[in-house]
């Protein structure tokens, strides 16, 4: 038995059936929002990228508004450009053809201003939202979901109750065949020996300890004498001793399973089963990531809270503790700090689960209901 | 009686308090053995449940969080006066 969902023509399968309205440029993101504005159905994707970049940072920013259009949660696309940026609206729909997805493309420039641009673009998200109207859900696979693994606003429990919790999830979606992406390098320093063991082969093993400690070295370059705080006095005082200590809370968001792939920031993995994906520990850049990479659903673990979701993809917040899962019941989806109370990290592992189908099937998150659609791209270089 | 510790991984040599600790308190929540808490044990703070020789491994999530820098005995706290942190 597998989930209802929406199968693409290029074989994916969406979680949801969003029609994605994507600025090409950071210059179209008032026309998009407005577009949004007058056809809440649709998904606004805004960024501040487009333009004004060196080669590599347009590279990465391609790659992931390429990445968000493929997201098999997007049933059609609309990519709205101003006329004289880097990243043009054709370029991203050209690496979207394989996908049998309605694409369009509008430029404020070639329109006449931007309330003209609006207008068309109302025009066109209709026609894609009657053509989005028409795909029914059907009997999928688990084999067809990725789920992302993302934790932010950590407490002491996080590692202890919520990151096991998620772990459960990601070592019972790699059983039935699926995906599971764990991101946030930094979050991995200390762990590379650990975590090289569990690597499918040594290139897999080579690549992971270069990233990780390379992340480490990056670290200490920028933030100086600020880079032991990765374990802070914070830490310490919940009961956190070691870099490695916090590092392994961190990573058992991802389970247990062998490590397929080392990918790239908003890349899309090759393989099944547990993929570490590139990316910094920051929320926002992160869930970008993720999402770019084809994941359907994101598991966010945290234990001071955080309303942070993303615009094409449910995000499940699981509290970390009883108190904070109370307090902002608001953005809370699940709470892990039952565990904390008696109950096993499996059986928490199973109601995690059961919440992941529904959601699979339709069921909203609380970020989805209170609309808290974030979205950053990572950038390394400066802006020109 | 209401779980107070838990243990992460089952060759785990600490388990981490669920709640906060009184010295002497029995430990519940690891069901193989009875040890009462040599002292206080803060909340998301780490517990020996074993006798932990010095220079031998720490071990949390099924790994090594660390070695113990002198004798840890069953029921102390586990925490940087006593575990030392390995150099990335």
């Amino acid at each position: 038995m597998g989930f209802m969902g929406y199968r693409r023509q290029d074989g994916s399968v969406g979680v949801r059936n969003h029609v994605a309205v994507i600025s090409s440029v950071v210059c179209a993101n008032g026309v998009v929002n407005a577009i949004a504005h007058a056809v809440p159905e649709v998904k606004a994707v805004t960024h501040t990228e487009g333009c004004g970049r060196g080669p590599k940072d347009v590279f990465v920013a391609s790659r992931t508004l390429i990445g968000l259009g493929k997201n098999p949660n997007v049933a059609a696309v609309l990519v709205v450009g101003l006329g004289c940026e880097f990243i043009k609206p054709e370029f991203i729909v050209a690496g979207l053809s394989g996908t049998g997805k309605p694409l369009e493309t509008i430029s404020i420039q070639d329109k006449g201003g931007s309330v003209k641009t609006a207008r068309k673009g109302i025009e066109i998200a209709e026609k894609l939202l009657n053509h989005a109207a028409s795909i029914k859900r059907e009997p999928c696979e688990w084999s067809d979901l990725t789920i992302g693994l993302k934790c932010g606003g950590s407490d002491s429990m996080s590692g202890v109750s919520a990151n096991p919790m998620a772990g459960e999830a990601s070592d019972w979606l790699v059983t039935k065949g699926g995906q599971v992406i764990l991101a946030e390098t930094t979050e991995m320093i200390g762990t590379e020996s650990i975590l090289a063991k569990r690597a499918a082969d040594l290139n897999v093993a080579k690549r992971l300890t270069e990233l990780i400690q390379n992340q480490w070295k990056e670290a200490k370059d920028v933030l100086g004498p600020m880079a032991h705080m990765v374990i802070s006095p914070g830490n310490m005082e919940g009961g956190l001793s070691t870099i490695q200590e916090k590092s392994l809370g961190c990573i058992a968001k991802g389970g247990s399973s062998q490590i397929q792939e080392v990918i790239e920031y908003g890349e899309a993995p090759t393989k099944k089963g547990l993929i570490i994906m590139d990316t910094p520990g920051s929320d926002v850049f992160s869930m970008t990531a993720l999402a770019a990479g084809g994941a359907q659903i994101i598991l966010f673990t945290t234990g001071r809270g955080t309303p942070a979701g993303f615009p094409i993809v449910p995000v499940i917040k699981i509290a970390s503790n009883t108190k904070l899962f109370e307090h902002m019941a608001d953005d809370m989806d699940l709470n892990a700090g039952c565990i904390l109370e008696g109950t096993s990290i499996e059986d928490a592992g199973k109601m995690l689960i059961g919440y992941l189908q529904k959601v699979a099937e339709g069921e909203k998150t609380k970020s989805e209901i209170n609309l808290n659609d974030l979205l950053a791209i990572h950038t390394t270089g400066p802006s020109f | 009686m209401k779980s107070n510790v838990i243990r992460i991984h089952p060759s785990d040599n600490v388990a981490v308090a669920s709640r906060e600790i009184r010295e002497r308190e029995q430990l519940f929540g690891i069901s193989d053995k009875t040890i009462f808490a040599k002292q206080d044990i803060p909340t998301g703070h780490k517990v020996a449940l074993e006798e932990i020789s010095e220079g031998h491994r720490v071990v949390k999530y099924g790994e090594s969080i660390g070695a113990a820098e002198r004798e840890i005995h069953s029921g102390e706290h586990v925490h940087t006066h006593n575990l030392k942190i390995e150099e990335v």
